[in-house]
C-alpha cells in the first residue's frame, strides 16, 4: 500500500531531522538518531511497531475529537 | 505500613529510572517507613532479606525488567517467577520492562493484591522524560496519597493520565511511545486484567465456574503429581532386582 510506504518515508525523513545530541531509550538500549534510523531500515518489528504506533495515534485523535462532541447535537 | 523501594543504578536507562522512582519514595514514605535500596547495583541477596526482615505491605522495582525476572544489576535477577510466593498478600507497583507478562500473572496467581507494570517493553524520550515519569507514579499516587482502592479506577485514570501526557507532548515520536506505554500497562488485580489460563482446559474451567475452583484444582493436581512422583519412586526402590533400588 502507497501510504504505509508515504508513512515510512515521513518517519525517516523526520529521524534524519533530528539534531545530533537526539537521544531514544528503546528498554534497555539508548538508540541515538543514527542507531533509529539504522533499526527503522533494517529491523522490521521495529519498524511495524513504529508504524503500528503512528496509526493507533491517528486513531486516538480522530477518538479525542469525536468524544467531545455529542452524538446527537439539538438541533438549534 | 512499611514499604520496600528497589531501584538500582548501573547504567544510563537505570540513571533515569533511579531518579523517577524518587517520586515513589516520595508517596510512600508519609504512610510509614520506606526501605530505599538503590544507587547501585541491589543484590538479590538484599531484596530477599529486606522482605523477609520487613514484610513490607508494598514492593516497588523501576529498573530492567524481564519477561520472568527484575533486575538488580547488568546479570543480577533481584525476584523472578520462582520467588513470586515472596509477593502474595502484597502491593506490587513496578516500571520496568516486560514483568507483566509472566512474573506479574505469577505474582497475582500467588494471591499478591495488585501487579502494576508492563507487558512490553518500556519505552521513553530524555527530552521529554518528565511526562513519562508523571504517568509512571501515577498509580500509586492514587492508591497511596487519594486512597483510591479500586483497581479498576486506577487502572482506568492511569491511562487517562497517560493520554494527558500524550496531550501534553511537544513531539510526535514521544506521543507515539507514551502511546506503547500505555498500552502496555497492565494493573493485574481480581476482576482487572487477569491473566487468562493459556492452557484450553484450564481456560474452560475458568470461564465455567470461575478463578477459584481453577485454583482449587490446580493444588489437587499439583498434591498428586508429588504423590504420584513419590509411588513411583517406592516401586522402583522395591522392584529393583537386589533391592537397592535406583
Amino acid at each position: 500500500m502507497s501510504e504505509v510506504k508515504d508513512l515510512e518515508r515521513e518517519v525517516l525523513k523526520f529521524l534524519e531531522t533530528r539534531n545530533n545530541s537526539w537521544v531514544f531509550f528503546f528498554g534497555a538500549e539508548k538508540l541515538d538518531k543514527d542507531d533509529t534510523i539504522k533499526r527503522f531500515k533494517k529491523d522490521k518489528k521495529f519498524r511495524g511497531l513504529v508504524l503500528t504506533l503512528a496509526v493507533k495515534r491517528a486513531i486516538d485523535s480522530f477518538k479525542v475529537e469525536t468524544d467531545e462532541v455529542p452524538r446527537n447535537p439539538p438541533k438549534v | 505500613m512499611k514499604s520496600l523501594v528497589i531501584r538500582p543504578r548501573f547504567d544510563d536507562v537505570t540513571g533515569y529510572s533511579y531518579s523517577w522512582a524518587e517520586d515513589t519514595v516520595s508517596i510512600l514514605r508519609p504512610k510509614g517507613e520506606v526501605c530505599d535500596l538503590g544507587g547501585g547495583v541491589v543484590a538479590r541477596g538484599t531484596v530477599h532479606e529486606s522482605i523477609g526482615r520487613d514484610d513490607p505491605f508494598c514492593v516497588v522495582h523501576y529498573d530492567h525488567g524481564e519477561e520472568e525476572a527484575w533486575m538488580g544489576g547488568p546479570d543480577e535477577r533481584v525476584i523472578t517467577t520462582e520467588d513470586a510466593p515472596l509477593l502474595s498478600g502484597r502491593v506490587v507497583y513496578t516500571m520496568n520492562c516486560l514483568s507483566a507478562k509472566k512474573l506479574g500473572a505469577e505474582a497475582w496467581k500467588k494471591k499478591a493484591i495488585v501487579y502494576v507494570g508492563y507487558a512490553e517493553v518500556f519505552a521513553f524520550m530524555p527530552e521529554e522524560e518528565d511526562l513519562f515519569r508523571q504517568a509512571a507514579s501515577h498509580g500509586l499516587y492514587l492508591n497511596m496519597s487519594e486512597g483510591v482502592q479500586d483497581w479498576s479506577t486506577i487502572k482506568a485514570k492511569m491511562v487517562a493520565k497517560y493520554d494527558e501526557m500524550i496531550g501534553q507532548a511537544k513531539s510526535y515520536w514521544t506521543q507515539i511511545w507514551l502511546t506503547h506505554d500505555r498500552d502496555a500497562l497492565r494493573v493485574i488485580a481480581d476482576g482487572v486484567d487477569e491473566p487468562t489460563a493459556e492452557c484450553p482446559v484450564s481456560r474452560t474451567i475458568e470461564f465455567l465456574f470461575g478463578r477459584t475452583v481453577l485454583d482449587k484444582l490446580r493444588g489437587i493436581r499439583d498434591s498428586l503429581y508429588i504423590r504420584m512422583s513419590l509411588m513411583i519412586v517406592l516401586v522402583k526402590i522395591l522392584g529393583s532386582p537386589n533391592g537397592k533400588g535406583l
